[in-house]
């Protein structure tokens, strides 16, 4: 593997804080319904990124930005896993983010807690197919499934978006 | 790749305040250059343990090392302040020596200085200022911008000279070179995106807290050119002054304020009354577009200290004036 510098793996570091950072910070904030946790995720997710920095400028990595939602994923699902998450009443944190510039619409942010309220698998594959517009293949391959679960998920994602958002 | 972009609209809108900012990256590159090792991001809640744990490492380490101290004092040791680079180190460590001989009096050594650096601490800076013009954005802060202090101290055998360059804004935008005082060569630098992305607004700062005093409690109300500097100089930029060809801050005003009037008067603006309307420009870079617009808080009275509760945000662009959007603030 050919060795890079330092300077060149902060540079590329920074290219995917600026690329992706946002896109990150968000999915994980959908994910964990939480802005602190989100945050520390967030730069978790570029953290570890950067440990295996070397994979993706080598080229073993075909699509850098599946393989760091995978990372992002990944990390929500730790942070999940922590005991202390398992205690916690994380019902909703949409009023408490910081304000945009832009007024929001009513129904954008029921879509967006439509979305928060997801079951976690069906939270995965909405997140990376209508958030990050991935494929379903590379779906699949982030989330470690077969194409055909990933569309099956996809399509039980729809069907409880459309109960939940009817409902409301 | 799918047709349906209704998720991510949604998800872009609601949590359009949820960035990545300077910050976050500030935090991550950090922890990359800290000790040559990657450090995981402190989860907030856990940091009460972490405090414990600290603290009890802190006194199993710190109780045997007084308590070896005091005997060593009371046995006439010396105490020595020990490295290179001391003088110009608040992290001074001191060690416990025992001496050959009994002496009365305690007295930290000199720090060794240098011998004879062929580099001078001008030379070493006009190095740095180079340095920095090269690789940093100065269209943000210039040199002149940054205190400078220099400290010399040696790497393995050799002497070098570090010179750090701290905002004068005190926004935590700093800059750090170290230079061989052999060849004047630049031999490392820190990143050049923590010397010009303002990290944090410290309100406690005497500094920005004359901001405040000088133009008011809310930033909408401040002169256009105030709201510019301040944004520059602790937020990025993100605001700015008016340019050519683009709507002045007094025309996006009286666009506000017609638009609002028939919202407002809902909420309890006087049918002779004009609302008090407040332009802020936000520059391309705060908008997902890259498009630059003004976002104008409009009330049925002018904002003193406390903000009145009814407020109306017309949102336009700048180049055109268009108005975009018209909606009661949350």
């Amino acid at each position: 593997m050919v060795p890079y510098t330092e300077e060149e793996r902060e540079q590329m570091l920074v290219f995917l804080m600026n690329e992706y950072g946002d896109s990150v910070k968000r999915m994980c904030c959908v994910y964990l319904r939480d802005l602190s946790l989100s945050e520390d995720a967030a730069q978790e997710t570029f953290i570890k990124a950067y440990n295996h920095l070397d994979q993706l400028m080598s080229g073993e990595i075909r699509s850098e930005k599946a393989w760091l939602m995978r990372i992002a994923i990944n990390t929500c699902k730790d942070t999940l896993r922590s005991s202390w998450m398992r205690h916690v009443d994380r019902r909703q944190v949409i009023d408490t983010l910081p304000l945009s510039c832009m007024p929001r619409h009513e129904e954008n942010l029921a879509l967006t807690q439509a979305v928060m309220a997801l079951p976690q698998k069906l939270k995965d594959i909405t997140l990376l197919y209508y958030y990050q517009d991935l494929n379903l293949r590379t779906c699949a391959q982030v989330l470690n499934i077969s194409a055909p679960t990933a569309t099956r998920w996809l399509q039980q994602a729809q069907k409880k978006l459309r109960q939940y958002l009817d409902a409301d | 790749m799918n047709n349906d972009n209704r998720i991510r609209s949604a998800i872009d809108e609601s949590l359009s305040g949820v960035r990545f900012n300077a910050h976050d990256t500030r935090s991550v590159l950090e922890a990359m250059h800290s000790s040559g090792q990657i450090r995981r991001p402190a989860h907030r809640r856990s940091r009460l343990l972490r405090f414990a744990v600290s603290a009890a490492a802190v006194a199993v380490i710190l109780v045997p090392a007084v308590l070896f101290t005091m005997r060593a004092h009371q046995d006439g040791s010396r105490v020595t302040v020990i490295g290179g680079e001391a003088t110009a180190r608040p992290d001074l460590i001191v060690t416990a020596q025992p001496a050959a001989t009994p002496t009365p009096l305690i007295t930290p050594d000199p720090t060794p200085a240098p011998t004879a650096a062929p580099l001078s601490e001008d030379d070493a800076i006009r190095i740095v200022r180079a340095c920095f013009e090269r690789v940093c954005d100065t269209s943000v802060f210039t040199f002149e911008e940054y205190a400078v202090s220099a400290a010399y101290g040696e790497e393995g055998g050799a002497q070098i000279c570090t010179v750090t360059m701290e905002s004068i804004y005190d926004n935590g935008c700093r800059f750090t070179a170290t230079v061989s005082c052999t060849d004047g060569s630049v031999l490392r630098h820190s990143t050049p995106r923590l010397a010009t992305i303002p990290a944090y607004v410290n309100s406690e700062s005497a500094e920005v807290r004359s901001w405040y005093e000088k133009n008011g409690a809310h930033l909408m109300t401040w002169p256009q050119d105030q709201q510019a500097e301040f944004s520059r100089r602790y937020e990025g930029g993100m605001l700015r002054t008016a340019r050519d060809g683009e709507i002045t801050a007094d025309q996006a005003k009286q666009i506000a304020q017609d638009a609002s009037q028939d919202a407002l008067r809902t909420l309890g603006l006087p049918a002779d009354a004009a609302p008090a309307c407040y332009p802020m420009l936000y520059a391309e870079a705060a908008s997902g577009d890259g498009i630059a617009r003004y976002t104008v808080h409009c009330y049925a009275e002018p904002v003193s200290d406390a903000l009145p509760s009814a407020c109306v945000l017309v949102t336009l662009r700048a180049d055109s004036g268009e108005v975009e959007s018209v909606a009661a603030a949350e």
